[in-house]
């Protein structure tokens, strides 16, 4: 055999060896999503937590507008659609289901239409009157993101020499701008934000869709819990003349 | 004959070349996560505008804060821009900053979303970064590595500039009284062609339900 057919022996048999551990981070997405749709999507909608009971803050029907999309990204790099609901569509029933619960206002209605694009004291007026109800919550979901970062170096086991992986910690993000308006005198009587971040260990890197879904609900409750404890402690009390 | 022999040679050590630049690029990206935006008052901005007690700066973001902040040149793509809010007023301040625009050649543009700006930015580098895993991967299974070493690299390559990105960019956030908010947005790359380039944000005080828009120029 010559010098230039080992070497391109050599040469050829590294690139066969090598073809089959390719993992370039193109591919660690892709095999994400798969699971996903191997498995199904996880949904986000969860039974919110009947305790702590709040006392009745507000006598009054509230509307709630649909959830504003304000994220800087997507759910996970370049795709959003990992959940069973689309997700501003899944944030807004969570917080009906969440506000009906708490018992914070009289009555709570879903709306379908967004406020007038300037509300001014005639608009809200109008809206007002056309939907039959006091206040508004507007939110706006600032973010709803799963990150990944390594947690650790690769080790090697003791008794076996083994090595193990380092696991990577993934992170479920979710946070969100709320106001309460009253209708019938423009006013803002609560404004504030919530932001929580879960996080659990994968030790092949990726979770399974459900331990993903699992996670962001935890998250979610998390964060509608502080909405509501917020929105039962802060705020301007009303008063009837 | 001699060249036949040094082809295979020279494509090996280009290879094995690739995948170690492909790992330093990676280690100066998880570098640049703890890199923090440097605070300045939003008043220190050459050109800012003050509007109902919010100042608002504007800055461009050059290739030697690019590469310091994301490791990484951004304008090849890109028009980024740094922006900083300051509150000098008693009231929180609501900086909505999905909604801002650049004016820019009478053109209105609005702010990439981050996965966008990403995606750009590692099609650029797919190639040499799969090339170099290949190579990485291989020799150490040839050297006795196994499968462990995958899992090691796997989604590892990106996810830094993913999360960096993420963390500095400008947000829908609160500005607290007397606080500065910085943050990056990233603009179509045509941007750069207007000289006179302005930036609308669209701000609320949270005593009111009104938004006003301060107009600043990008200098």
């Amino acid at each position: 055999m010559t010098t230039s057919n080992s070497l391109k022996a050599l040469f050829t048999s590294l690139l066969l060896l090598s073809a089959s551990f390719v993992a370039s981070s193109a591919q660690a997405l892709e095999q994400v999503y798969a699971a996903f749709e191997k498995d199904g999507k996880p949904t986000m909608m969860y039974r919110p937590k009947s305790t702590p009971r709040f006392n009745q803050k507000y006598d009054l029907s509230v509307g709630i507008l649909p959830v504003k999309d304000r994220r800087v990204m997507n759910f996970y790099w370049y795709k959003d659609d990992l959940f069973e609901e689309p997700i501003p569509q899944g944030v807004t029933d969570i917080l009906y289901n969440e506000l009906r619960g708490s018992s914070l206002f009289k009555k709570v209605k879903l709306l379908k239409s967004p406020l007038p694009p300037k509300p001014d004291n005639a608009a809200l007026q109008a809206y007002k009157e056309k939907h039959s109800i006091d206040m508004v919550i507007s939110a706006d979901l600032v973010s709803f993101n799963m990150l990944r970062e390594k947690a650790g170096k690769m080790t090697t086991g003791v008794s076996t020499g083994a090595v193990v992986a380092a696991p990577t910690r993934v992170m479920v993000d979710v946070s969100m701008f709320a106001q309460l308006i009253h209708l019938e005198s423009g006013t803002l009587v609560w404004a504030d934000s919530v932001a929580r971040r879960g996080q659990a260990f994968a030790l092949m890197s990726v979770l399974a869709p459900e331990e993903v879904g699992s996670l962001t609900r935890q998250t979610l409750g998390l964060v509608f819990s502080d909405l509501k404890m917020l929105l039962s402690a802060g705020g301007k009390m009303m008063v009837k003349r | 004959m001699k060249n036949i022999v040094r082809i295979p040679q020279l494509i090996a050590l280009w290879l094995v070349v690739t995948s170690f630049a492909a790992q330093a690029k990676t280690s100066d990206e998880i570098k640049a996560l703890s890199v923090p935006i440097p605070y300045r008052d939003a008043s220190m901005i050459e050109g800012a505008v003050a509007l109902r007690s919010a100042v608002v700066g504007v800055e461009y973001a050059d290739r030697k804060m690019q590469k310091r902040m994301f490791a990484r040149r951004l304008d090849k793509d890109f028009y980024p821009l740094l922006i900083r809010v300051t509150n000098d007023s008693d009231q929180r301040l609501l900086v909505k900053a999905p909604d801002t625009y650049l004016l820019s050649q009478s053109a209105k543009i609005e702010p990439q979303q981050i996965h966008q700006v990403f995606n750009g930015l590692i099609k650029t580098g797919k190639t040499g970064r799969a090339l170099g895993s290949i190579v990485t991967l291989g020799l150490s299974n040839l050297l006795g590595g196994n499968n462990a070493v995958m899992v090691q690299y796997d989604g590892d390559i990106n996810e830094p500039l993913v999360q960096n990105m993420y963390n500095k960019s400008l947000k829908f956030s609160i500005v607290e009284s007397g606080d500065t908010l910085s943050g990056f947005l990233f603009f179509d790359k045509k941007a750069s062609k207007g000289k006179k380039n302005e930036l609308a944000l669209p701000l609320q005080y949270l005593n009111s339900v009104e938004t006003f828009v301060v107009e600043v120029p990008v200098l």
